[in-house]
C-alpha cells in the first residue's frame, strides 16, 4: 500500500509499507501491540494534524477504519 | 451441576440431539435459550432474576443507544445503562467489602446475599456489548431472544470465556447442519477438558488445599511445593473448564474464542496475560487499558504506567472483593511495567554473557512462572495474613535448611526425617505437572492431539476416558471449578 497512512504504519511498526493493507490489524500484525497502538495514534495525529477522540481511537482496529475515521475529519489524501 | 459432572454431559447430549432435530432459526434459538435458563435455574434458583435483569438492561440500553444521535443525552443514557448493568455486581460482590472498608454494618438481608454463579462473567460480556454499541462498533441486537442467548448461553454463563457481541451474535442464526468433523472436534475439546479437570486439577488440588488450609503448620519447602501445585491446579482447572465450554459451543456450531494458549511458556508477565484467561485480559485491554492509554497518549511513560497499573488493579478486583485481590492485581501491574521497561537491559545482559537463546527462553519461562505463582498465593489464601506466612517462609533460609535436611535424609539417612508431608506424600503429582509442561511444549510446536494419527487418538481417548471414569466413580462429590465463585 502506498500513501501517508501506510508510511506512518510502516515507520511506527517497522513493517515494510507494501505489507500494509486495509485489513492490517493487531490480530494479523504482532508489531501492532498495545504499546505501538498509541504510538500510531500520536503519529497519525501529528502527520494529519487532527485530534482523535477516545471513541475513535478505540474503534481503530484496522487500517481501513483508520482511513475511514480520517476521511470523516476531512483528510482526503490518506 | 458443574460442566465436568456426568449430569451436565447427559443434559448437553439431550440439547445436542434436539438442536439438530429442529429446523434452524427461531426454534433452535428458543431451545438454546430455554436450556440456558433451565441450566442456570438449576444452579442458582431464584437468583436467575439477576441474569435476566442484566440481559434486559443490555437489550434496552443497547436499543436506546442505537436510536440516539451522538450528543449529551446519548452520553447520559450510556452512563445510566452502564451503572444499571454493573449494579448487581456491586451489590452482590463488593457491597460487603465496601461496607467493611467504610466501617458500616449492613442489614442482615444485604449481608446474607449469595453471589450468583458467573455474575462477573456475564456482567462483563453484557457490559462489553453495551460499550461496543455506544462506540458504534456493533449494531444493537433487535431480537431480544438473540441478545438473551448472548448473555445466558449455558456453556459460557458460569465462567466464560467472556465473549463479545460482535463475535457471538452473528453466529446465532443457528443454521449449521450436523457435521461429523465439527462434532468430533468439539468432542475432542470436551474430552481434553475433562481429563485436565478430573485427572489433573482435582488431583493437584489435594496437596495445595492441605497447606493453604493450614499454612501456619507447614514447613517452608512444603509451602513452596504447594504454591507450585496450586498454579498448575488452577491452570488445569480453568483451562479444562474452558475447553469443555468451547467444545460444547463448537458442537452446536458456535465458535468461541480460546481462553488459554500455553501460558507457562510465556517469556514475561505481559505475554503471560496475553495467554492466560485471554478473554478477561483482552476485555480489560480493549475496554479499560486502551481508553486510558488513549486519554493519556501524550503523557509519555507516566501515561503508560498509570494505565497499566489501573487496568491490572481492576483486573485483580474483578476476581474478588478483598484487599488481597487489590494487591494481586496491582502486583501484576508492577511486574508488567517492570518487565516492559527492563526488557532491553535484560536482553543486553544475556547477549553480553553469551547465553544461548534456547537457554534464555527456558530461564525467562521459569522466572515468569515463579513470579506468577508467587502473586497467585494472594488469590488462593483465605486471609491476607496467610500470604505473609508464605512469603516469609519461601524467602527464608529455613527453605534451604529444609532442602538440605531432606536431601541428607533421603540419600544418606542423616538426622531425622523432616516433616514434609506434601513433598514426600505427593511426589507422583510431579508427573502430572511434567505432562502439562510437555503437552504445552508440544502444542506450542504444533503437535496436538488433533494432528495425531488415528491409533494415537484411540490410545489417548481410551486411557483418558478410563481415568476420568475411574475418578468420577471414586469421588462422591466432584470439586467445583475454581472460577465458579466469580
Amino acid at each position: 500500500m502506498s500513501g501517508r497512512v501506510a508510511k506512518v504504519f510502516s515507520e511506527v511498526l517497522g513493517v515494510d509499507a507494501v505489507r500494509i493493507t486495509d485489513d492490517t490489524s493487531p490480530d494479523n500484525t504482532p508489531q501492532w501491540d498495545s504499546m505501538a497502538a498509541m504510538n500510531l495514534v500520536v503519529a497519525i495525529e501529528d502527520e494529519f494534524d487532527v485530534r482523535l477522540s477516545t471513541a475513535e481511537i478505540v474503534s481503530m482496529r484496522t487500517v481501513a477504519v483508520v482511513k475511514k475515521v480520517l476521511a470523516t475529519k476531512g483528510v482526503v489524501d490518506a | 451441576m458443574s460442566l465436568s459432572d456426568p449430569a451436565f454431559l447427559g443434559f448437553f447430549a439431550v440439547v445436542f440431539v434436539l438442536f439438530y432435530l429442529l429446523p434452524g432459526g427461531t426454534s433452535r434459538l428458543v431451545l438454546l435459550l430455554s436450556a440456558s435458563l433451565g441450566f442456570y435455574v438449576k444452579l442458582v434458583g431464584g437468583y436467575t432474576a439477576v441474569l435476566l435483569y442484566v440481559a434486559a438492561v443490555a437489550y434496552v440500553g443497547g436499543s436506546a443507544l442505537q436510536r440516539m444521535a451522538a450528543g449529551r443525552s446519548r452520553g447520559v443514557t450510556f452512563i445510566a445503562a452502564l451503572l444499571a448493568i454493573l449494579a448487581p455486581l456491586v451489590v452482590f460482590k463488593y457491597l460487603g467489602f465496601l461496607a467493611d472498608a467504610a466501617h458500616i454494618e449492613l442489614p442482615g438481608s444485604l449481608a446474607d446475599l449469595a453471589l450468583p454463579v458467573g455474575l462477573s462473567f456475564f456482567t462483563f460480556a453484557a457490559t462489553g456489548y453495551l460499550i461496543d454499541v455506544n462506540l458504534g462498533l456493533l449494531e444493537a441486537e433487535r431480537n431480544p431472544l438473540r441478545l438473551g442467548l448472548f448473555v445466558t448461553f449455558f456453556p459460557l454463563v458460569t465462567a466464560g470465556p467472556i465473549e463479545r457481541g460482535g463475535r457471538l451474535l452473528p453466529q446465532f442464526d443457528l443454521n449449521p447442519r450436523m457435521s461429523a468433523d465439527r462434532a468430533f472436534d468439539g468432542l475432542r475439546l470436551i474430552f481434553i477438558g475433562l481429563v485436565l479437570k478430573v485427572l489433573f486439577a482435582d488431583t493437584l488440588a489435594v496437596p495445595s488445599a492441605e497447606v493453604f488450609g493450614d499454612p501456619e503448620s507447614a514447613l517452608p519447602l512444603d509451602k513452596l511445593v504447594a504454591m507450585i501445585f496450586f498454579a498448575f491446579d488452577l491452570y488445569a482447572d480453568f483451562a479444562g473448564y474452558s475447553l469443555i465450554a468451547i467444545g460444547c459451543a463448537k458442537m452446536l456450531g458456535i465458535d468461541v474464542q480460546p481462553n488459554f494458549r500455553q501460558p507457562f511458556l510465556s517469556q514475561g508477565i505481559p505475554e503471560f496475560w496475553r495467554t492466560w484467561h485471554m478473554s478477561l485480559s483482552f476485555w480489560v485491554r480493549d475496554y479499560l487499558f486502551m481508553p486510558l492509554r488513549a486519554k493519556w497518549r501524550r503523557s509519555g511513560h507516566r501515561g503508560m504506567i498509570a494505565a497499566t497499573l489501573i487496568s491490572f488493579t481492576i483486573l485483580g478486583i474483578w476476581h474478588g472483593a478483598g484487599w488481597q485481590f487489590v494487591i494481586y492485581g496491582f502486583a501484576f501491574g508492577v511486574l508488567a511495567v517492570s518487565s516492559l521497561y527492563t526488557l532491553k537491559y535484560r536482553d543486553a545482559a544475556y547477549a553480553r554473557l553469551g547465553v544461548p537463546q534456547a537457554v534464555v527462553r527456558v530461564i525467562r519461562a521459569v522466572i515468569t512462572f515463579f513470579l506468577f505463582a508467587l502473586v497467585l498465593v494472594l488469590f488462593r489464601v483465605n486471609y491476607l495474613g496467610d500470604a505473609w506466612l508464605f512469603y516469609r517462609d519461601i524467602f527464608s533460609l529455613d527453605l534451604l535448611r529444609n532442602i538440605w535436611d531432606g536431601v541428607g535424609y533421603a540419600l544418606f539417612r542423616l538426622g531425622d526425617a523432616p516433616e514434609l508431608p506434601i513433598v514426600t506424600g505427593y511426589w507422583a503429582d510431579w508427573f502430572l505437572i511434567g505432562a502439562i509442561v510437555v503437552g504445552d511444549i508440544l502444542a506450542r510446536n504444533g503437535v496436538t492431539l488433533a494432528k495425531c494419527g488415528r491409533s494415537m487418538h484411540a490410545v489417548a481417548y481410551n486411557l483418558g476416558f478410563a481415568a476420568v471414569l475411574y475418578l468420577w466413580m471414586s469421588s462422591s462429590v466432584a470439586p467445583p471449578f475454581l472460577y465458579y465463585k466469580f
